[in-house]
């Protein structure tokens, strides 16, 4: 993805390749930021630190050879970042709660989340996502907003692929019981497994 | 599954940047590569030059027109590209020097379009030689020639600046004002800048520079408020407060938090200044414009902090741009000033009480009192009634007297008892 610039005169080129993925991806990383912190400044802000972090990055003499997926790298630390600032309860908390160790299929067996996700209605699902722990909500947005396989979702939030496909599977299951339960219990139930950690 | 991903992305489709967001956000980006443009390829070029080093300087016989004109190609652009783009950052004394100011600002300064961005231009040019010359100095490298030769400049770009200003008086009065504002900014800060190194010993004392720059103020003006039309003051104000947010917004991890926080402060102060003049009656147009002037001058000195390291480096922003205080700080300082004078006077009244009641000191220092007292009052009851400019005056002149009496019981040789002050405050009760 990144290594260190082998070429000679690039900067034109970079800077041009730079503003065209201002262009390119912009709309793309603000929805993936808002989605996931629900702040409309905040996230034209973090998506601003995203390009000057990759602007620094191109400085110190390094080359990005594909924008994408290193601009969704760098967005995803900042938004980490940002849930750390504001304390949230961490997912392996949550998933000890539950009592469950994460990366286990066997519920996936029973229940695959493409026939979960079957049984959801989007817009009500997309409409009760700020519901989610962002842990949940990180690998819903990414695979369904920014239309990533789980294979690459893997490679950005740096765990594997089982973890991947049991948390979105997971994630889905949690927006199955809001959508059942009405909104208020549903959200209770979670913040009651929250609340045990 | 498929419907279930269709309608969730139909849905978050509808999120997306605002035109303005997504304008704000490029020229927000833009302001950031400006001030971290990419590094000058100085390797390439030693790379370049020591292969040229080792290239025979006979051609094979092989070479046709078309390797030659690509080695032409290649010396046109090393030498009007690579040299000037590596001479920007050479220093007084160093070889690529003379490029930088002989061509590339030459060439730069050709391409300027209107005489008030030829003034701008010249401004620049002087404030670089400036920040040249402290580079210099901070390495213990500004030798008596160098300093020479950047007075020399100094003198050059204010001279012509000052001469671009003259030329543009004749057909526009009112520009030629504006750009005797952005000058006489620039030069006020650079004299700051200047002083506080002096102050910290990083520059001689008295050296050339300063008087250089001293010399340069002389004659330029902070604008005539009756010369600009009022509306050309706003329209101008708002360009300058414009750019001054745009550099701002571009300020994350530039500098601390807290010294954003202080340049937010000032800005704000343009603001209030401006929103004051602006409220101001049609008659009293006079006094509108010269603060829409300050408020000018203001903003051209926050932008000299945001945009020059040099000045960052060396001033702080209230040597600049002192913070206009709010009301409330106003009221606090007052109440400050008035408990300083109660206390000074409590140590009066002591020490009055040690002369004779007949003497010629006694009643002199008893009519001081008495005077103090109406001060005192006077400021009491502006204060109470938010007259805050007659307040400050009041209370000024009284800690002045009360100052000033204890002084003369001290000539007298009265010794004022110590440990008297918690209840010496003697008008405290009024």
């Amino acid at each position: 993805m990144v290594g260190q610039s082998k070429k000679g005169n690039i900067e034109g080129s970079q800077e041009e390749r730079f503003l065209a993925a201002l262009e390119e991806y912009g709309d793309a990383l603000f929805r993936h930021a808002f989605m996931r912190i629900s702040d409309r400044e905040r996230a034209i802000d973090i998506v601003h630190d995203t390009y000057t972090k990759a602007w620094s990055y191109l400085r110190s003499g390094h080359e990005v050879e594909s924008f994408r997926p290193f601009l969704y790298k760098v967005l995803n630390n900042l938004i980490i970042d940002e849930y750390r600032k504001r304390r949230e309860s961490s997912l392996d908390a949550l998933l000890a709660a539950e009592g469950v160790t994460e990366g286990s299929f066997d519920e996936l067996v029973e229940d695959k989340t493409e026939s979960l996700a079957a049984t959801l209605d989007g817009r009500q699902a997309f409409d009760l996502l700020s519901q989610l722990p962002d842990e949940y909500r990180e690998v819903v947005t990414l695979r369904f907003v920014d239309g990533l396989g789980p294979k690459e979702i893997a490679e950005l939030i740096e765990e594997t692929e089982n973890v991947v496909s049991v948390r979105l599977h997971r994630a889905l299951k949690a927006l199955r019981t809001i959508i059942e339960t009405g909104d208020k219990s549903g959200r209770d139930k979670l913040v009651q497994g929250q609340d045990l950690l | 599954m498929k419907k279930f991903s269709e309608q969730f992305k139909k849905k978050a489709d509808s999120i997306r940047l605002r035109s303005d967001e997504k304008h704000e956000l490029r020229q927000r980006l833009l302001a950031y590569m400006e001030y971290h443009p990419l590094p000058e390829s100085a390797g390439n070029l030693v790379r370049n030059r020591s292969r040229l080093g080792h290239t025979s300087l006979r051609l094979p016989a092989s070479w046709n027109g078309w390797m030659i004109g690509r080695i032409a190609g290649a010396s046109l652009v090393l030498s009007f590209v690579v040299v000037p783009a590596l001479a920007e950052k050479a220093l007084p004394g160093e070889i690529l020097y003379p490029v930088k100011v002989r061509f590339n600002e030459e060439v730069r300064g050709a391409l300027v379009s209107s005489p008030y961005e030829k003034i701008e231009w010249e401004t620049e040019r002087l404030e670089r030689r400036l920040a040249e010359a402290n580079l210099l100095a901070d390495a213990g490298l500004l030798t008596p020639d160098a300093e020479a030769e950047v007075t020399r400049a100094i003198k050059q770009h204010s001279d012509a600046a000052k001469q671009s200003i003259a030329d543009i008086r004749e057909s526009d009065s009112e520009d030629a004002a504006l750009a005797e504002i952005a000058l006489s900014s620039a030069l006020e800060v650079q004299s700051e800048v200047l002083v506080k190194r002096e102050a910290a010993g990083t520059s001689p004392a008295a050296s050339a520079l300063a008087t250089a720059v001293n010399e340069a103020k002389l004659g330029v003006n902070l604008g005539e408020s009756d010369t600009i039309s009022h509306q050309k003051l706003q329209a101008r104000l708002e360009t300058e407060t414009t750019r001054a947010y745009e550099y701002f917004n571009s300020l994350n991890g530039v500098i601390g938090v807290e010294e954003k926080a202080d340049v937010d402060r000032r800005l704000s102060d343009v603001k209030v200044k401006a929103d004051a003049a602006l409220a101001l009656p049609e008659m009293d147009q006079a006094t509108s414009s010269k603060l829409l002037i300050e408020a000018l001058g203001s903003t051209r000195k926050i932008i000299s902090f945001m945009t020059n390291l040099d000045v960052r480096k060396n001033v702080n922003i209230e040597d600049l741009v002192p913070a206009t205080p709010t009301d409330d700080e106003r009221r606090q300082a007052l109440r400050l000033h008035l408990e300083e004078a109660e206390t000074t006077i409590s140590k009066v009244e002591r020490g009055i009480g040690q002369l004779a009641t007949t003497s010629s000191n006694y009643l002199e220092l008893r009519e001081g009192l008495d005077n103090y007292k109406e001060l005192y009052n006077s400021a009491s009851s502006s204060l109470a009634t938010n007259d805050l400019t007659e307040a400050e005056q009041s209370a000024t002149d009284a800690l002045g007297l009360a100052r000033g009496l204890l002084n003369n019981l001290i000539v007298l040789g009265i010794k004022i008892e110590a440990g008297a002050d918690a209840t010496g405050a003697i008008f405290k009760s009024r």
